[in-house]
């Protein structure tokens, strides 16, 4: 079981993942906007980060460059969850330091199965 | 006032206050007085004095001339008496000033001192009292700075020990350095000694010592005067104690006046230095006696404390006593070891052999020091060598095997070093012998064999023995050295007896050498080397043989079978085997002449014999090797005579060197014995020679005739030197000829050859050298025919010399090769000189006896020709010398009659004279006769004894022979220079034949009348050719006047022709010229092409009125018709009668002759021109050349003329076309400055030549900014999206070949200003020249906003439309995982079915996003090798997959050949093309179908079809569907979910890797379609 931060504007489907990752037996914490993401990162300390590109206030990208130029927080390996599937979005996604990009519409039976394998690979 | 005063008073100035007289100067008498500024133009300089000494200068400056009149003068002098007045108050007042501050001074320094004194007490601490005399020194003097140091009374030095008025860090920088005293002392000069004190201005330039420290205190610089203080100035006072000893130094610095020190100073130094000397004296005294005290307490503490620990020691002494006690039984035990060493020695020193002293050694240490084994090793030249083990060694321990190893032993006999360990917890512990042998402790001793050699014995315990003590040590290196002397005196023994032996041996072995045969001597070598030298098993010696160039065995003992060893000769020229060039051993070591000991042989690298050789040697060892040898050279001073080999088959390095030196002596004897065996028998031999020689030389100086001689010659030669044949062959000019011969089957015909001496090489050798040639075998040299097989192989060649001119030569054969030796030669040459002699003898006397015949005939003969020649001289007449000849003749020889026949002009031959004459008249012509033609060829001498039998004489035997009853007849030529011109018959009625003297005398006088002939024929021949030389010369004077005067008139037509352009004129003028010049009455000339132009001068013809000359064909044209047609000139005497002409009587132009040449430039025939005259031969052939030469220059001229109206003609079209070209470019400028693309055109240097007016808009630049520029200018404008561009460029201009003409280059560039340019470049080429480029710019902003716009339209709406579709089937999903609750079937049915459908809408989302960016161009392909087999089979997973959830099985199945190559392409594009086909496939195929994917190369491409068995294609649908979103209207095809777009993006995708795809269905159920496509195949050089 981990701690993972979700930052998705469309309430939907934030509670879409928030509902599938707790099914999953994860503990989540949602959040709007990559802003409030940036905010609660260093208090909450999650073990992955799930987050959407598009968003009010502040995007995925910029939220996750912030995240990775805070030694506090950088270790954290963000996951952008978007609908947003172009080459160029994908490759500006992966260059602002994420770890993966996943692309919408997804199963929630196969997000919860990624993500789990990434808190593997990263050692929760 | 008003001037800056100067620093320096000048000269002139100095001078004015020394001779006090003032100066008035003005700008008249021009100023010489140093002026501080300009536009001075008066001066006044007055001086000042005060009490008769100068003080000062008064100065006026003034800018007008004469400014200070006499008035003034004065004025300013009673002004400088007030100034002096004045300045004497102001010196006086500063006096008593400085003296008051003095006085105040030394009253200060008084009560200063009297503080000091107090403050001075002996009980307190120095530096206290220091610290007063310091400060009171500061007070007392202007010094702020003092420094004392005190001197070390031990070591000299000067130590600071206060100091005051300096920083903290100069004073620490102060109190760590030293100085010697002896060094400052150096400095207390007297010249700088004031009181006590020593002033050392830097100004004086002291010699101040390198280790004398000082450091310069900065503080501000005072006033620049004579006495200021420099930094570097010194002020020292040294201290002394009463008894003159140094205590230290005073020394003062930084004066707060800045002024040297003044006397007062100096005072007051002096008395604190005596307080301080006596402070320091005080203070040292008493510092001395409490370091007595101190001593003397340490004492007395001391001398406590032993007592005390004397009560505690008891204990202690008790234990040393156990101590001693025990180191006396260790003593004991030392000594026990030692007498068991000098035991051990003793019973070594008995033994008689090195093997048994070391085993006795080794066995004495195990039994005497209980230990348990050893081991007895040697060093060798090859090594250490393991000798012997004893003692107790474990079971199947090998310690040979483990030998090689790093031990104790090894180390031991290769170091010589004793080593000892008690146990083996040290460097020795890891040695595998130890452990082998179980060793805890060992001894190891070395033993010197002497010469650096070293034997050891290591004995080995099996316990850890008590540690070694140094007395040990040297018990066991007693032990150790005494063994090494008792094998060193055993090994000395051995030597001298050894030595002993040899000399025995020698003695035998060189009585043994009184024999002078070789063999013996040698078997005698070998048989004693065999005897002597213990490892030699076998042994040859050989010789080496000039002649045959090889070192030859002669005697060989040992070996298996000896006499095949002798078969083998090492030779010199032969080098075989497969090591090229390098001789065999034996050759070396011969040709080295050094002996060599080879500790091992390499038999194939050290005897590379020829593969004959190879065989004999293995028969002569038995097949067995030598192992070991030593070759030693049998050597006589610097003669190396043969080589002796001694082998060994059993061990490496049997020989020792004392092997070698015995051999090298036995050696050097035997080379000795051989040397004096072969002296006697050289000797023997030449003494028979020599006996030989004297006899010869008897014979042959005993004949004096030459036929004698030379047939015994040869047989003397035989007793001295051997041959088979022998050739003598003797010089008769350039010639040799053989004289005699000897031993030929043919010697009589061999006698005459003849050979030219330039010929021969080899006797053009004897002939330079002067030498014998010996040639050893003519095989081996070319100067001998190859072609046939020689009977004798030795050739002998021997100059016969006499006065150094060779006479001739003997050649002598002989059968074997090498046959002569330098003896030989040697008395070849002797024979020779003999020989040579003797020959030039015999000549000499014949030849003498031959001359006294000659001379007498000869002197009656000239006597003779004497008196002819002197008669024939006086007279020319040809009949006369026949006559005076002939009777000559008559008188000289023997003959009745002399007939003079001489060769008349015809060749007949004419009979001059006869004597005595006869009744027939003379002259006589004689009929034709053979001889004399043949005479008259050969210039020879006829001589008949018999004229009868001669037919070459018929034709005059009856009409001249018999009448005058000739028998004889001897015919002589009459030759000069030029041939013979006649005969001379000398006639006799007896039979008589002439000798060769009566001829040659005969033919004296012959030649006499000859000349005489010639004479007088030349005399009359030259009157002849005087008188024609006149007559030609007058002719040659006529014809150069005529040519002088044609010469003129060519020139001056010449001139004519080319002084114009017109013509018509021209041509007239020539004409007229031409008249005057030959002379015509009329000349004409007619042109070939335009017979109409026809120009005329001088009288006209005179054509009938009536006549028309259209119709008719005048004379003139008819004539130059004909001269034209023929091209030849002609001349026409008189018309009238020349039959090729036939003018009507109208016609007749009154003209009688004419001249007509044709006017020829080259091979044309331009027209003809004729000359035309009133009389019949008016022209002569002298004059054809003139007229053809002006008819010549005419052509040139009218083609010249033509010439220029051709270039006129052309260069007036060429002008035309300029225009032409000129509007036609203006109007492509226009047209390009026009087009809405812009444009810019460069040249084939890069240079900017056309910029239009679009492209000024578009790059926003101006074309005068542009034009003319290079274009990488422009392009550096545009940063580096124009280097593609730029370098497209480069890369024509300089390969103009590397542009494919149906590429195009076109690069886009991102301006500045936020437009996009497109570049599209284009090469201006003309053939393969490459002459600039044009490029079209083009304004492509709006197109790549539009762009932009599309994709972003797409990018937001396909994000749009996932954002639901996210949320629809995630929540989907939850409820179908049943975490939203349980479900009844009926719901899972439902939302399945909103599953599938979000899932293809999600497809068709994906679907539209890929079309979209494959039609604006923005997907890329990354291409790279692509293995198809592998995309098909993910695909295929993919799709059985999908066959399992949906329950609808379809067999999905390849096809494909083993080695399918790799294709070029983007594999996730590929992989996309597949799926579209493969899913296709399975969605239109039912259950239980199959598809099948075949793959196969065909050509570049590999194709691949996707086959199925389901639906297919209906007709009327297949040509529509590759459209997107077309799915026909087939029932079957829309009961299939899909959108219509995988076929469409198969195909842009397939077409993208420029492959093709196409598809086959028949269109019925249930036999299916097939789709396929290509794919490049990847090549490996890409």
């Amino acid at each position: 079981m981990a701690k993972i931060l979700i930052a998705e504007d469309e309430r939907d489907i934030r509670d879409l993942i928030a509902f599938t990752l707790r099914f999953a037996g994860h503990d989540v914490v949602a959040v709007g906007d990559g802003q409030e993401a940036v905010e609660v990162v260093a208090s909450e300390m999650p073990d992955l980060i799930l987050m959407d590109v598009r968003m009010p206030r502040m995007t995925g990208y910029e939220a996750c460059q912030k995240i990775k130029a805070d030694p506090k927080v950088s270790h954290i390996p963000v996951v952008f969850l978007s609908a947003k599937g172009q080459d160029a979005e994908i490759r500006t996604g992966l260059d602002s330091g994420a770890t993966e990009y996943l692309l919408k519409p997804f199963a929630p039976s196969d997000l919860s199965q990624r993500v789990n394998e990434l808190l593997a690979q990263y050692g929760k | 006032m008003g001037d800056t005063p100067r620093e320096v008073l000048s000269d002139r100035e100095v001078a004015i206050i020394e001779n006090g007289e003032p100066l008035n100067l003005s700008n008249e008498g021009q100023i010489d007085f140093p002026m501080p500024h300009e536009l001075i133009e008066s001066l006044l300089v007055v001086p000042i004095y005060y009490l008769q000494r100068p003080a000062g200068l008064i100065l006026l400056h003034a800018h007008d001339t004469n400014h200070f009149d006499k008035g003034a003068e004065e004025i300013t002098q009673a002004l400088a008496s007030q100034a002096a007045v004045v300045l004497g108050n102001a010196f006086q007042y500063e006096e008593q000033m400085r003296r008051g501050e003095l006085l105040k001074r030394e009253l200060e320094t008084l009560s200063k001192l009297f503080h000091v004194s107090h403050a001075l007490r002996p009980n307190r601490p120095l530096e206290e009292s220091l610290s007063a005399i310091c400060s009171a020194i500061q007070e007392a003097t202007p010094f702020q700075t003092i420094l004392v140091s005190i001197v070390d009374p031990e070591t000299q030095l000067l130590h600071r020990v206060y100091g005051v008025g300096m920083s903290d860090t100069i004073w620490q920088e102060l109190r760590s350095n030293t100085q010697p005293w002896l060094s400052v002392q150096s400095l207390l000069l007297p010249e700088y000694k004031v009181g006590t004190a020593f002033f050392i201005p830097i100004s004086k330039n002291p010699e101040v010592p390198e280790d004398v420290h000082a450091v310069t205190v900065l503080y501000p610089d005072h006033r620049n005067e004579n006495d200021a203080w420099d930094p570097q100035d010194m002020l020292l006072v040294p201290l002394y104690d009463s008894y003159e000893n140094p205590l230290g130094l005073i020394s003062l610095d930084n004066p707060k006046d800045g002024r040297h020190p003044d006397r007062a100073t100096f005072e007051a130094v002096d008395l604190f230095s005596e307080q301080a000397g006596l402070i320091i004296e005080n203070h040292r005294g008493i510092r001395s006696l409490e370091d007595r005290l101190g001593d003397l307490e340490a004492e007395q503490s001391r001398l406590k404390d032993a007592a005390k620990n004397a009560q505690h020691n008891l204990p202690m002494l008790l234990h040393r006593e156990l101590e001693q006690t025990i180191s006396i039984q260790q003593i004991y035990s030392h000594i026990e070891r030692i007498r068991a060493g000098l035991e051990i020695s003793e019973l070594a020193s008995r033994k008689t052999t090195i093997p048994e002293i070391m085993h006795t050694l080794a066995s004495e240490m195990i039994t005497r020091f209980d230990l348990q084994a050893a081991l007895i090793a040697e060093n060798t030249i090859l090594g250490p060598r393991l000798i012997e083990t004893l003692g107790n060694l474990p079971a199947k321990s090998n310690p040979e095997a483990l030998f090689g190893q790093r031990n104790p032993l090894r180390q031991l006999v290769q170091e010589g070093h004793l080593i000892l360990a008690a146990t083996l917890e040290n460097e020795w512990s890891n040695s595998p012998l130890l452990n082998v042998l179980g060793a805890k402790s060992f001894i190891g001793l070395p033993l010197d064999l002497g010469e650096g050699r070293f034997a050891g014995v290591l004995v080995i315990g099996h316990r850890p023995l008590p540690p070694f003590t140094e007395q040990d040590r040297t018990i066991y290196l007693h032990l150790a050295r005494q063994v090494s002397v008792g094998l060193q005196n055993l090994k000395l023994l051995t030597e001298t007896q050894r030595r002993l032996h040899e000399v025995n041996l020698l003695l035998e072995f060189s009585q043994g050498l009184g024999v002078l045969d070789p063999e013996k001597i040698l078997k005698g070598l070998v048989e004693s080397l065999l005897k002597v030298i213990s490892e030699a098993q076998a042994c040859w010696v050989g010789l080496w043989s000039d002649k045959e160039a090889a070192l030859i065995p002669h005697v060989a003992m040992g070996y298996h079978d000896n006499d095949s060893l002798l078969e083998i000769a090492y030779s010199s020229s032969s080098r075989t085997g497969s090591s090229e060039g390098i001789f065999p051993l034996p050759m070396r070591v011969y040709q080295a002449g050094l002996p060599e000991r080879v500790a091992e042989i390499h038999f194939a690298q050290d005897y590379n014999l020829p593969a004959e050789d190879l065989l004999r040697y293995r028969r002569a060892t038995g097949g067995r090797l030598p192992v070991s040898s030593m070759l030693v050279p049998l050597r006589r001073g610097d003669n190396v005579l043969g080589l002796v080999v001694i082998d060994n088959f059993n061990t490496p390095a049997a020989f020792l060197e004392e092997d070698e030196s015995l051999t090298l002596s036995l050696a050097q004897q035997t080379a000795l014995g051989l040397e004096n065996a072969r002296l006697f028998l050289a000797v023997d031999q030449r003494a028979s020679q020599m006996q030989a020689l004297n006899q010869v030389a008897t014979m042959l100086t005993s004949s004096l005739q030459s036929d004698q001689l030379i047939d015994t010659l040869l047989n003397q030669l035989k007793i001295i030197l051997p041959y088979e044949t022998a050739t003598l062959w003797l010089r008769h000019g350039d010639q040799l000829v053989v004289a005699e011969a000897a031993g030929f089957q043919d010697d009589e015909s061999r006698v005459g050859l003849t050979v030219k001496m330039e010929d021969s090489s080899l006797f053009q050798q004897m002939v330079t050298t002067g030498q014998v040639v010996s040639v050893t075998d003519v095989r081996l040299d070319q100067r001998f025919p190859a072609f046939l097989e020689p009977d004798n192989l030795s050739w002998l060649g021997i100059p016969l010399i006499a006065k150094s001119e060779l006479i001739g030569a003997i050649a002598l054969e002989k059968h074997e090769a090498n046959f002569y030796t330098s003896e030989h030669n040697q008395a070849a040459s002797t024979f020779a000189g003999q020989a040579a002699v003797s020959l030039e003898n015999a000549r000499l006397y014949e030849e003498s006896l031959r001359r006294n015949d000659e001379l007498d005939q000869r002197s009656q003969r000239l006597a003779l020709l004497n008196h002819l020649s002197s008669e024939l001289g006086v007279s020319l007449d040809v009949d006369y010398i026949l006559r005076l000849t002939s009777q000559q003749m008559l008188g000289a020889l023997n003959g009745t009659r002399v007939a003079a026949v001489l060769i008349g002009d015809q060749g007949e031959y004419i009979l001059k004279v006869e004597v005595p004459s006869t009744s027939t008249e003379l002259p006589q012509i004689l009929p034709a006769i053979p001889l004399l033609e043949r005479l008259q060829e050969s210039q020879g001498i006829f001589s008949t004894s018999y004229v009868a039998k001669d037919a070459d004489l018929a034709p005059l035997r009856e009409s001249y022979f018999q009448s005058r009853r000739v028998r004889s007849l001897l015919v002589i030529p009459l030759i000069t220079g030029t041939g013979v011109h006649g005969w001379l018959w000398l006639q006799s009625t007896e039979s008589y034949r002439y000798s060769p003297p009566e001829i040659e005398l005969a033919r004296t006088i012959c030649n006499q009348a000859a000349v005489a002939i010639q004479n007088a024929r030349q005399f009359a021949e030259t009157n002849r050719l005087t008188a024609d030389l006149e007559h030609r010369v007058e002719e040659r004077t006529a014809e150069f006047m005529r040519e002088h005067r044609n010469t003129q008139s060519l020139l001056q037509i010449m001139t004519e022709l080319s002084a114009s352009l017109d013509l018509n004129q021209v041509l007239i003028r020539t004409l007229s010229i031409l008249n005057e010049s030959f002379p015509a009455d009329q000349s004409t000339i007619v042109l070939a092409q335009d017979r109409e132009t026809v120009f005329r001068a001088g009288v006209s013809l005179a054509y009938s009125a009536e006549i028309n000359p259209r119709s008719v064909s005048l004379p003139e044209n008819q004539i130059a018709d004909w001269v034209i047609q023929h091209k030849k000139t002609t001349l026409s005497h008189n018309i009238e009668s020349d039959d090729r002409w036939n003018f009507t009587k109208e016609l007749s132009i009154g003209f009688k002759s004419f001249l007509a040449v044709p006017l020829t430039l080259g091979e044309e025939v331009l027209g003809a021109l004729l000359l035309f005259n009133r009389n019949a031969s008016s022209f002569m052939m002298e004059q054809v050349g003139v007229v053809e030469a002006t008819a010549r220059q005419i052509s040139i001229t009218i083609n010249n003329n033509e010439l220029f109206s051709l270039i006129r003609d052309q260069s007036e079209r060429l002008g035309a076309m300029l225009r032409d070209q000129q509007i036609e470019a203006s109007r492509s400028r226009a047209i390009l400055e026009a087009v809405a693309d812009g444009v810019l055109v460069t040249d084939s240097a890069s240079i900017i030549t056309l910029f239009n007016a679009s492209a000024e808009r578009i790059l926003d630049l101006k074309a005068a900014h542009v034009l003319g520029k290079p274009l990488e200018q422009l392009a550096g404008l545009f940063g580096k999206a124009a280097s593609t561009w730029m370098q497209t460029i480069r890369k024509w201009s300089e390969n103009p070949s590397s542009y494919e003409t149906d590429q195009t280059y076109a690069v886009r560039i991102d301006l500045d200003n936020g437009r996009f340019v497109e570049i599209h470049l284009a090469p201006v080429m003309w053939r393969s020249d490459f002459l600039g480029t044009v490029s079209i710019f083009r304004d492509i902003t709006h197109e790549v906003q539009v762009d932009r716009l599309k994709s972003e339209f797409v990018g937001n709406v396909s994000h749009e439309l996932r954002t639901p579709m996210t949320s629809i089937k995630g929540y989907v999903e939850i409820m179908l995982m049943g975490a939203a609750g349980e479900l009844n079937p009926q719901q899972v049915h439902f939302l399945q079915i909103v599953k599938t459908n979000t899932e293809r809408l999600s497809v068709l989302v994906n679907d539209l996003l890929d079309i979209s960016r494959m039609e604006t161009g923005r997907v890329t392909l990354s291409v790279q090798p692509v293995d198809l087999v592998e995309i098909y089979e993910d695909v295929a997973a993919d799709v059985q997959r999908r066959g399992q959830e949906e329950n609808k099985p379809i067999q999905v199945s390849i096809e494909k050949p083993a080695d399918l190559p790799m294709v070029k392409a983007d594999m996730d594009r590929v992989r996309q093309v597949f799926w579209h086909l493969i899913s296709n496939g399975y969605n239109y195929t039912p259950a239980n179908g199959f598809v099948t994917v075949r793959m196969q190369r065909i050509g570049p491409d590999v194709q691949v079809d996707v086959q199925d068995n389901g639906i297919g294609i209906q007709q009327k649908d297949q040509h529509r569907i590759f459209e997107r979103f077309y799915r026909g209207e087939d029932p079957l095809v829309l009961a299939t979910s899909g959108n219509g777009l995988g076929l469409a993006i198969a195909k842009t995708l397939v077409e993208m890797h420029h492959g093709r795809i196409w598809f086959s269905s028949s269109g019925v159920r249930g036999e299916g379609s097939t789709f396929s496509f290509t794919l490049p195949v990847y090549q490996v050089e890409e």
